[in-house]
């Protein structure tokens, strides 16, 4: 495999001397139940620097999305969240909704996973992507479908001034993400959320989205968060990686370092079931059994240790919770028997 | 009509066609396929979105018309059977869909989503008799007696695709024509149904049509492969032997993005392709 470092665009080192641009601190989220309030996410700290990407990765259920949603102040109704989410020397959690609207879509954007939905049906492609411009900038109509189409242009869509005389359902999948990705970055934002931006797409397509990405936030040096279940996907396209498990950071760390030295048994395990091209047929694939708990019914201990190889039999994993420690500080895990580091 | 023979494949499609109408004029989605899917065996059908693999396989199932070809099930030509020829046919071929959420009933219980075809094609005895075989079912695929009061909305993506594994076992079908049956679910969860549909195949000896976009996916479980662009199937091949050795360019550019290399962008296509070879 092909090191990170090989990839890694240039002006990494001197953006991260200047310190992250994002900074993610005991971020709980929690939802009311007839019952008592359930915590999806525990208490999980990172940081995401300009002209990086940082990968988020989980399973289904392990709160990685809500991690995402609380981040753009876009819980469903009802949920809480505490801790801090410092922008630009702002902790946007403590943001009254009226100043978040104008953090949101300008500083701080999003691409969703199904371009369908995000898209509204009756608007045009071009006074989608320009209709952040124009509420943030208060750019005027003509000025924002230039700039709308320009950036139409550098996220790969042929004939742009075609194109954003269109409307969505006149467009494949693998466009519509691309003019998602327009419109969320039509402000040239510090962070882009990227939740799941490839999973509704074919595998060809997943790709060039993916490499497109990975050359805005060169372009435009901003931070990107890519949520995602597929830890196959983020390789050799993440910097940095934060593996969530359960509404807990497992572990994080550069992303070469965790897929060569995976130190977490459940990040190894999430390796070890990425689909292959490389395995032939026969045999059994291999898999994590059983699935991720439900929030309510979350195990004592360390939460994976029911599906651990290693830890489901001893004492110490079922009865004491492993802390993951400090964000920013390396390769980090929160394991009790990590696997030796070859 | 001739006898089948053991020896003929379970399925056997030949020059089908599929079209759709419009203003102006039918559309053809599926151009003059042929393929077979053997007895016991798995053909992968992979494309992209809008190759028509989906469109073909409900065509081979008689949900769409097709406007030519022909297709034989275990020696009987299927096109051209009214609805009542079908009804005892329809047993012998199910279906399990991409999205489980949606392709489950969420207002019935699981007792009743697996139970329904038992009962229609009249395979059990009264209620108690139908319960007795769900339960025996649900275990089968890897859940509880227990969740069959349970309604879909309970269970995660895996184990809803696990209920609709089991209403497609319930009827003991030969063919199964899975339609992206993971792509839904999460990288974790994949292989888990995998291997729980190539344990059925084993123990039940069914024949599987499995459509599919990931060619990972497709290597690991298939016996041959498909590979369809634009209503045609550009190349056929056991599943080795087309991932090793692939032919059509297409093939090619799908087992590049399989292969999670740079190549499939175009951006980077030209300085990546030399450390993908490697």
């Amino acid at each position: 495999m092909r090191r990170m470092s090989d990839l890694a665009p240039a002006s990494v080192e001197t953006e991260s001397a200047a310190g992250p641009v994002c900074r993610v601190r005991d971020l709980r989220v929690a939802i009311r139940t007839p019952g008592e309030a359930v915590e999806i996410v525990c208490g999980v700290s990172f940081d995401l620097h300009a002209g990086r990407t940082t990968a988020l990765v989980g399973e289904s259920g392990s709160g990685k999305s809500m991690t995402g949603l609380a981040m753009l102040g876009l819980l469903p109704r009802g949920a809480l969240r505490a801790g801090q989410i410092l922008l630009a020397g702002r902790d946007l959690a403590a943001l009254p909704e009226s100043d978040m609207r104008q953090v949101r879509g300008d500083r701080v954007a999003v691409v969703f996973q199904e371009p369908m939905t995000a898209l509204n049906p009756v608007l045009s492609i071009g006074q989608q992507v320009a209709e952040p411009l124009c509420i943030h900038r208060k750019t005027s109509r003509r000025a924002a479908e230039a700039a709308a189409i320009e950036m139409l242009g550098r996220v790969g869509l042929p004939d742009p001034r075609r194109v954003a005389g269109q409307y969505p359902h006149q467009l494949s999948g693998g466009m519509r993400q691309r003019v998602c990705i327009a419109m969320a970055l039509i402000c040239h934002p510090d962070v882009l959320i990227a939740d799941e931006p490839t999973t509704a797409l074919d595998a060809t397509t997943q790709l060039q989205i993916l490499d497109l990405l990975r050359q805005l936030q060169t372009d435009f040096g901003m931070a990107v968060l890519l949520i995602t279940h597929d830890l196959s996907l983020v390789r050799q396209r993440a910097d940095w990686i934060e593996i969530m498990y359960a509404g807990r950071l497992v572990e994080q760390g550069p992303a070469g370092e965790i897929l060569r030295h995976a130190a977490h048994p459940y990040t190894a395990a999430l390796l070890e079931v990425a689909p292959d091209l490389a395995r032939p047929r026969g045999g059994r694939l291999p898999v994590i059994a059983g699935d991720v708990p439900q929030p309510y019914d979350r195990p004592p201990g360390c939460a994976f240790h029911p599906r651990c190889e290693t830890g489901r039999d001893l004492p110490q994993c079922r009865s004491e919770t492993p802390e993951i420690g400090p964000a920013g500080q390396g390769h980090r895990w929160a394991c009790w028997h990590p696997r030796s580091r070859g | 009509m001739s006898k089948p023979s053991q020896n003929e494949p379970l399925l056997v499609v030949r020059d089908l066609c599929t079209s759709f109408p419009s203003a102006g004029g039918p559309i053809p989605i599926v151009r003059s396929v042929s393929l077979d899917v053997h007895r016991g065996k798995t053909l992968g059908l992979v494309g992209e979105s809008g190759s028509g693999k989906s469109t073909l396989a409900r065509t081979v199932l008689g949900l769409i018309p097709a406007s030519g070809g022909s297709v034989r099930f275990d020696g009987q030509e299927l096109l051209g059977l009214t609805p009542r020829q079908w009804r005892p046919l329809r047993r012998r071929m199910q279906m399990v869909f991409q999205d489980p959420a949606a392709s489950l009933n969420p207002r019935m219980t699981v007792a009743a989503i697996i139970g329904e075809g038992l009962r229609v094609h009249g395979l059990c005895d009264g209620r108690a008799d139908s319960e007795k075989r769900v339960a025996g079912l649900l275990e089968r695929v890897g859940l509880r007696s227990s969740d069959l009061p349970r309604h879909p909305h309970e269970f995660s993506g895996g184990q809803k695709q696990r209920i609709g594994i089991a209403r497609a076992l319930a009827v003991e079908p030969e063919l199964i024509v899975c339609d992206e049956p993971v792509s839904a679910l999460d990288v974790s969860i994949q292989s888990q149904i995998l291997n729980l549909l190539s344990d059925l195949q084993d123990e039940l000896g069914l024949s599987y049509l499995f459509i599919a976009h990931d060619l990972a996916v497709v290597r690991a479980f298939c016996d041959d492969v498909a590979v369809m662009q634009r209503g045609e199937v550009v190349e056929q091949a056991d599943a080795d032997t087309l991932v090793e050795h692939p032919q059509h360019p297409y093939t090619q550019t799908l087992l590049r993005a399989a292969g999670g290399g740079l190549g499939a962008s175009e951006q980077v296509s030209k300085s990546a392709s030399k450390q993908v070879s490697k």
